[in-house]
This record gives structure tokens, C-alpha cells and sequence, in this order.
């Protein structure tokens, strides 16, 4: 479905539903797709190859529709909320820009601009923490306690029900090897040392624990 | 000999998690071109780790919107 038209401008043209890529919209959604008017995977695909031809109109929908994801996972990462707003806009005059790179077979829209929103948030905290990496493993090391609040913190604010059921499915190790890295920034090494574990198990529990929640959650590609 | 080769598949996770430095991040992309298995499971786990992201969902702030559209307008695109 179409978005509702944006501070009164005159609405698009009405979006084709694709119908090729039903298998798409079988899964569960990741944000409200189908609800709220907002667009479907198989939507999402066509306005990015509108985003690439340079259809503004099309960006207003894309951005409508990505924001809040881009957002979310920027302060989930960032945690400071200016520099967060600050970094999400740039990840999104990024998407504009590299939209002809979007490659619909590489996998979802939402995927790929998670990806390019993640990277610029871990930029951001990574950039930030040069200076005090070595303040900050140390900390690590004596608070792994302090990490698992952390961890605990992060499942129960989840807005997505299927996403927390499915972090609860995995085993502690698991669980914290991946929400470290993710909704913390921290790499494979550093989430190591934070849970005193040998990298070549960290770098296997976080492998588990994504086939795990991609099993739970019905992911495919 | 690269080492990165029998290395690359427990890696696959921490790419997509953003678990890997700058340099490792290179490393594997490159690994990446050369390794179907590999692609196909980056996907899937980039897919899995999108339904983390989005399980975080939040708005922006409203005016945020405007600067974006404002700044479009001079990002000449790739």
C-alpha cells in the first residue's frame, strides 16, 4: 500500500503490488510491513530502483519507510540521542546515494540498509572509543556482570515479541555474543574479553547463535 | 597462503554482526566474492540480524525528515 501523502502534497501515483515475490510477504515482517500503509519487502525493492533514477518522491516513501529502523538501531548502538539523529542522517543521504548499488538479490532492502546503518553507528562508537580502548577492555574484563544488565536490559526493551522469544531460545553464551556485538558495537575480540572466553568460541557461539535465531524467525533470503 | 580461507566460514557470523574491524571487514568482502556458500549464508544471517535492528525500531524526531529531503538535493548519487 501506498504511504499517505506527506504534508499535503499531492499523492503518487498508485504502487504496483508485486505479486512475483509472494513468498516474500509470507514471512514475518520485519516492522509493521502491511500495516499502517506501509510498504511491503516486494514495494520496498521497486522504490529503490525508483530511488536510483533519482524519484525523490520515491526517497520521501523509502525514507518513511526505513527511518525509524535506521534510527532505532543507530541509538541502540550510539546511545547519545543528537549523535544519533546526526549519524542517522547521514545513513540516510547515504541510501539515496548509493541506491543503484542496492542489488535485490543480495537480499532484503531492509537488510541492506541495516547493514549500512550499523556500520556507521559502530563507526561512530568505534571513532569515539580509540582513545579509551584500552580504559574500556579493561572495564570489560572487571564488569562482566555490569554486561550481562546490559544484555538483559536490551531483551526486554525489544519491541518485537518474536525477536525477544527467539534471543531467549539461544543459550547464555549465545545471547550475549550476539547482542554484544550488535546492539553494543563491539567486535568479536572485544566480546571476548568482555566474557573472558577464547575468540575461536566466540566466534562459533556467535555463528550457533545466528543459525539459531534464523531458524526461530523464519529468515530467508 | 592466506590463512583467511579455512578461517572465513566461522567468520560469516561475526560479518554480519559487524563484529570484524576494518581490516578483517576487507579481508572477508573479498573472500566473500570468491565463496558462494559463504554469500548465501552472509545473506541470511544479514537477513537475521535486520530483524534485530528492526526489533529496535524507534522514530526520529519529525523535523529530521526535512533536513534529509533538504540535503538530497545537492548528493549527486552513484
Amino acid at each position: 500500500m501506498d504511504a499517505p501523502p506527506p504534508d499535503g502534497r499531492p499523492r503518487p501515483a498508485l504502487r504496483r503490488l508485486t505479486t512475483a515475490g509472494a513468498a516474500q510477504v509470507n514471512q514475518p515482517l520485519p516492522f509493521g510491513s502491511g500495516r499502517d500503509g506501509r510498504p511491503s519487502p516486494g514495494d520496498l525493492t521497486e522504490i529503490m530502483g525508483e530511488v536510483a533514477r533519482g524519484d525523490k518522491q520515491a526517497f520521501s516513501t523509502l525514507y518513511d519507510a526505513l527511518a525509524p529502523l535506521v534510527f532505532g538501531i543507530v541509538l541502540k548502538v550510539v546511545r547519545d540521542r543528537a549523535q544519533s539523529e546526526e549519524v542517522t542522517q547521514e545513513v540516510m543521504i547515504d541510501l539515496w546515494r548509493q541506491a543503484a548499488r542496492y542489488r535485490p538479490e543480495a537480499g532484503a532492502v531492509t537488510a541492506w540498509a541495516a547493514t549500512i546503518a550499523h556500520r556507521r553507528a559502530v563507526d561512530r562508537v568505534r571513532s569515539a572509543q580509540a582513545a579509551t580502548d584500552r580504559e574500556h577492555a579493561q572495564a570489560a574484563r572487571e564488569h562482566t556482570t555490569a554486561f550481562d544488565e546490559v544484555s538483559e536490559q536490551v531483551e526486554t526493551r525489544l519491541e518485537s515479541e518474536q525477536v525477544r522469544r527467539c534471543l531467549r531460545g539461544l543459550t547464555e553464551l549465545q545471547r550475549q555474543s550476539v547482542t554484544l556485538a550488535y546492539y553494543r558495537g563491539l567486535t568479536y575480540r572485544e566480546v571476548a574479553e568482555a566474557l573472558r572466553t577464547p575468540l575461536p568460541t566466540i566466534k562459533t557461539r556467535m555463528r550457533d547463535g545466528l543459525i539459531r535465531l534464523r531458524d526461530c524467525m523464519g529468515v530467508t533470503t | 597462503m592466506k590463512h583467511h580461507a579455512t578461517d572465513a566460514h566461522t567468520l560469516v557470523a561475526a560479518y554480519a554482526l559487524g563484529a570484524l574491524d576494518d581490516t578483517e571487514r576487507k579481508d572477508f568482502d573479498a573472500h566473500l566474492r570468491t565463496c558462494e556458500a559463504c554469500r548465501q549464508e552472509a545473506a541470511e544471517f544479514r537477513a537475521t540480524t535486520a530483524r534485530l535492528a528492526a526489533a529496535v525500531a524507534q522514530q526520529p524526531p519529525p523535523d529530521a525528515k526535512a533536513r534529509v529531503m533538504a540535503a538530497i538535493d545537492g548528493v549527486r548519487q552513484l
